[in-house]
């Protein structure tokens, strides 16, 4: 050996002992550089140093090449030195240091190839031996590892022994980025040299655990070199320093990686072995920036039914993690990841590893550990194992609720410190309501979550509205039927910030919006639904309970249950055959639905929607032969009539209603009736505009030619001279109307026309022929009086449309041919 | 020839009398495959009229008595192709749903097809060679006048002089459609 030393000082240009020396130079010039580390210099000063470097890597590569080109190994090794001699400075930043490297393992990969030609005549043992007396640590170990891969290539070592070797003798270099580049060269340069299960190196080259333990350890100097980069710098450069870290994380992350693609390694190995020496490495390293790192990649890494078998070590190791990693994001990107597998495949998981106990224990235990932990990050943990026990347990409710309990006790304990929620908080505890409500799609089952209420209460009103918002709109969405007294109380309990004024509600909601919030409730009143009668109605007393608290809001919510008060009513009477207490149950809802009324009419501006709904009660009472009660709407539509329509349009409108109503009841004797109709034509005679006198009339006359074919007994009305007469005095109200307003008496006369020929059709005696005739022949010649103009066009058509419908009659009816056109 | 389709309905009574069109009908109302929309009234508020200019660009809508905007026209006449189309929610005609009441209306408003709504009962007739139509209410919303309503609307396929018309209900859970043909009466020629 001390020949061949000799004669390698030669060669190399100094003795053995000058090597020593120049190796304890090299060390010392090591030193000097560490001392001399100044990563501080400017981007300029470090772009300068690169050029420097490369420029000389650049010589001493082409003169390497030549020397290969010519089989001079010696020289080519030297020259190979020289250009690696410059990853030996400390002067650069990992970013241009990197540029370097990149350079330097292009020209050694040249080296490589040739090398593994076998060219140069010597054994790749001896030149193993050679490359040791390089000059400098770095460059002897750069080539150590480039021969050393050659060497096992060709199976003439077995591959432990190389790996060993490298992975050991890489501890000489203990400069962080020096040490982290010269590793993950070894780490790139043996990657397809391992002996894994399957590879052509197992056997001979040794067994997975060879290739375990060089990934490990290789793994552990590295993370070791890592954690002392961030000391190297003075404190002032502390942020520059983690950044230029997490750049570097990838170098040792890879380590993790490359055990991930090991086929041999069995779950039990994984287990017992590789993990238990991962965690403890990451613990041990004690640095925020390696461990927060690091448990993402590892979680990243390996494959789901390993994280499955142990969840309990990695959650417990999260709880010894330094203070400052933020492990939610560690722990919930583990929750995500194993809630889609085991949605994905649910046959994958063991019997005895019960999911959500485990998560749920543990994280209670890292919460309290690491307390005060931000509020927000716990909710976000609880919302990732939510959306697990949603996926994995579907038909656990239980333990969604139990989430949710955890919670609110977070929550309250957060509100006796009086903290105010953040906004990221907020989000979360959306979220944590949001969900269960998507998924199970049915807000009754939402609702009986014990915890759900406790959560929501926590919330501002305008918070909790929303929240309410979207629970009645889920229900609409999925159709979800309420079909108790209990389930609307239930329901109600949740949405009070639409039902009524809230204690903490400082901020009012704008109109729209609160007639949309209040068209919601509405539409929800019809999602109660009960094939039995008394269940039903039960559930809308509650319903009224709840929506009489409402002050203004009664406007809106009363009415769709006031409709489906009588909706119920029609229901019972179409049964009525059936049901012998028919009669008394209609009675007990039509006075449900005047109670609504009662609470409508209290609202402001609400009196022309009141009185068609008095009529439209009086319609149903009527048509159930209830005649009190149908007298008695009337009778109410008629006093607000008188005391509350003022708007001449809305006088006329609710006449017209009041008409159609009165004509459709059937139940009236005529002490009752004769009251009500006189009533109506005097107000139809007392409206201020005469056309709406006339057109009133008009109609009035219906009320004294009716059928009542279903009343029992079956009856007529038909006072065919009456309406003769009211027909005429409304011609002459026609008539009379002022020259100032135009030919508006014109299309009244028509009308009027077209009106009389109804009661033609309908065999009226009273209404001749003759007085047919001469009504149009009155109308043609007002209509020539008047002259044409563009006014007169739609009459003229009107009339002619008339005409026309006459002629058609004829067909059919030869008393039509009587009327003269 | 350019398809013409008009879809008629109305009566929703949203949310007074009923919470939605049921899902069976909304499925089938896509947008942009129908070119007008004629509603009867009674939406009752903007979301409904906001639904249907989703559907369609042109849509005509008049005033039912229960609609919260009272700007809606009483009345309406629109021509599309041949036909002059007359356009009232009805409550307003006295008696109510009488046959000849609403001739009275056709011939005021010159219309060639007559479309009213307000009973919630679906019904399709011609009376001197004029069409009348009720489309009935598309959310079976509940009417003092009927007492078993069933949801419908109506589909009118405009084609030269002739319209066809798809009535459309939902019974028992089930969409079930019939067809109902209607002609214009050719020039000087009386049926």
């Amino acid at each position: 050996v001390a020949l061949l030393a000799t004669k390698l000082s030669v060669e190399y240009g100094g003795s053995f002992s000058e090597h020593t020396g120049s190796h304890t130079f090299a060390m010392s010039q090591q030193q000097q550089q560490i001392n001399k580390t100044d990563i501080n210099t400017s981007q300029q000063e470090q772009e300068k140093l690169l050029e420097d470097a490369k420029q000389v890597v650049k010589v001493q590569a082409f003169q390497m090449k030549r020397a290969l080109d010519s089989n001079k190994l010696m020289e080519a090794l030297k020259h190979a030195s020289n250009l690696i001699c410059e990853l030996r400075t400390g002067l650069l930043s990992p970013k241009y240091y990197y540029e370097l490297y990149i350079i330097v393992l292009d020209h050694l990969r040249y080296l490589e190839m040739y090398l593994g030609e076998d060219k140069h005549g010597k054994s790749l043992g001896e030149l193993y031996e050679l490359v040791q007396y390089a000059g400098n640590i770095l460059p002897r170990l750069y080539l150590l590892i480039t021969v050393g891969s050659v060497y096992v290539k060709s199976k003439k070592v077995p591959a432990k022994d190389v790996l060993h070797d490298l992975v050991e003798m890489c501890r000489g270099v203990q400069h962080p980025t020096r040490g982290l580049f010269l590793r993950n060269y070894l780490s790139e340069m043996t990657k397809d040299k391992l002996p894994d299960e399957g590879s052509e190196y197992h056997g001979a080259g040794g067994t997975v655990k060879d290739a375990v333990e060089f990934i490990l350890s290789n793994f552990i100097e590295m993370n070791k070199l890592w954690v002392r980069l961030q000391h190297q710098a003075p404190q002032k450069d502390k942020e520059k320093r983690e950044q230029e870290r997490k750049e570097l994380g990838l170098l040792i992350g890879k380590n993790l990686s490359r055990l991930s693609q090991l086929d041999g390694i069995k779950i039990e190995d994984y287990k017992l072995t590789v993990l238990p020496k991962i965690l403890k490495q990451v613990i041990s390293c004690k640095d925020k920036i390696a461990q927060q790192y690091l448990m993402e990649i590892t979680i990243q890494v390996f494959s789901d039914d390993f994280h499955l078998q142990t969840l309990d070590q990695i959650l417990k190791t999260c709880a010894q993690l330094t203070p400052e990693v933020e492990i939610k994001s560690i722990i919930v990107s583990l929750i995500d990841r194993l809630a889609n597998y085991v949605s994905r495949s649910p046959n994958e998981v063991p019997g005895d590893i019960h999911i959500f106990d485990l998560f749920y224990e543990n994280i209670s235990t890292v919460v309290k550990s690491r307390s005060p932990m931000p509020l927000e990050n716990v909710l976000a943990l609880q919302v990732s194992l939510l959306n697990l026990s949603l996926k994995v347990y579907p038909n656990q409710h239980d333990y969604v609720d139990k989430v949710l309990g955890f919670c609110a006790e977070q929550l309250n304990q957060n509100q006796q410190s009086s903290k105010e929620l953040s906004k990221n908080a907020i989000k979360e505890i959306f979220r944590l309501l949001r969900i269960p409500q998507d998924v199970y799609k049915n807000v009754l089952l939402v609702l009986n979550l014990e915890n759900y209420a406790k959560v929501t209460n926590v919330l501002s009103f305008l918070d909790r509205r929303k929240i309410s918002l979207d629970i009645v709109q889920n229900a609409i969405d999925n159709d979800t039927k309420i079909s108790s007294g209990d389930e609307v109380e239930k329901l109600f309990s949740f949405i009070t910030p639409l039902l009524k004024d809230e204690t903490d509600q400082k901020e009012t909601v704008n109109d729209t919006d609160f007639e949309e919030e209040q068209h919601l409730v509405s539409r929800l009143v019809h999602l109660v639904q009960n094939p039995n009668v008394e269940a039903l109605y039960g559930a809308y007393i509650k319903a009224k309970s709840q929506f009489d608290l409402g002050g203004k809001r009664k406007k809106f919510t009363l009415v769709p249950l006031l409709f489906s008060g009588l909706r119920l009513a029609q229901r019972i009477h179409n049964g009525r055959l059936k049901d012998e207490n028919w009669e008394k149950k209609i009675r007990a809802i039509l006075k449900f639905a005047n109670d609504c009324i009662t609470g409508i009419k209290q609202t402001p501006n609400s009196s022309s929607l009141v009185v068609k709904l008095y009529l439209e009660c009086g319609l149903v009472a009527g048509k159930c032969g209830i005649d009190n009660f149908a007298y008695e709407f009337l009778t109410q539509a008629y006093n607000l009539y008188e005391e509350d329509i003022a708007d001449s349009k809305e006088k006329f409108a609710t006449i017209n209603y009041i008409v159609n109503v009165l004509y459709q009841v059937d139940c009236f004797n005529e002490e009752q009736r004769d009251p009500l109709v006189t009533q109506t034509v005097q107000y139809a005679a007392k409206l201020v505009k005469k056309p709406d006198q006339c057109r009133g009339l008009f109609m009035c006359t219906h009320l004294l030619w009716v059928e009542y074919n279903d009343a029992k007994p079956p009856k007529k009305i038909k006072d065919g001279k009456r309406v003769h007469d009211w027909l005429t005095r409304a011609m002459k109200v026609a008539g009379s109307v002022g020259e100032l307003e135009g030919t508006s008496n014109l299309a009244l006369f028509v009308e009027g026309l077209d009106r009389c020929l109804y009661y033609y059709e309908n065999k009226n005696e009273a209404v001749t022929t003759d007085f047919v005739n001469k009504l149009i022949k009155h109308v043609k010649t007002k209509i020539e009086e008047a002259g044409s103009s563009e006014n007169n066009s739609n009459v003229n058509l009107h009339l002619n449309n008339i005409l026309k419908h006459i002629q058609w009659k004829r067909q059919n009816d030869a008393r039509y041919e009587a009327i003269t056109i | 020839m350019n398809k013409v389709l008009i879809l008629v309905l109305g009566d929703l009574h949203i949310p007074h009398r009923a919470h939605d069109i049921p899902p069976q009908f909304k499925k089938l109302l896509v947008p942009n495959k129908i070119q007008h929309i004629f509603c009867t009234g009674n939406l009752c508020t903007k979301e409904a009229y906001d639904y249907f200019r989703s559907l369609a660009s042109d849509v005509h809508i008049v005033r039912g008595d229960f609609d919260e905007n009272t700007s809606y026209p009483e009345d309406k006449v629109v021509t599309i192709g041949q036909f002059k189309f007359g356009l009232c929610h009805g409550h307003q005609i006295v008696p109510w749903g009488d046959y000849e009441a609403l001739a009275m209306l056709q011939r005021k408003l010159d219309a060639d097809i007559l479309i009213t709504g307000h009973t919630h009962e679906f019904k399709a007739w011609d009376y001197d060679d004029k069409f009348f139509i009720n489309p009935g209410s598309i959310t079976g919303a509940y009417s003092g006048l009927s007492s078993n309503v069933v949801p419908s609307f109506a589909l009118m396929d405009i084609q030269d002089s002739r319209v066809i018309t798809y009535h459309y209900q939902l019974i028992d859970g089930e969409v079930k459609v019939a067809k109902i043909d209607f002609s214009l009466p050719k020039k000087g020629e009386k049926k």
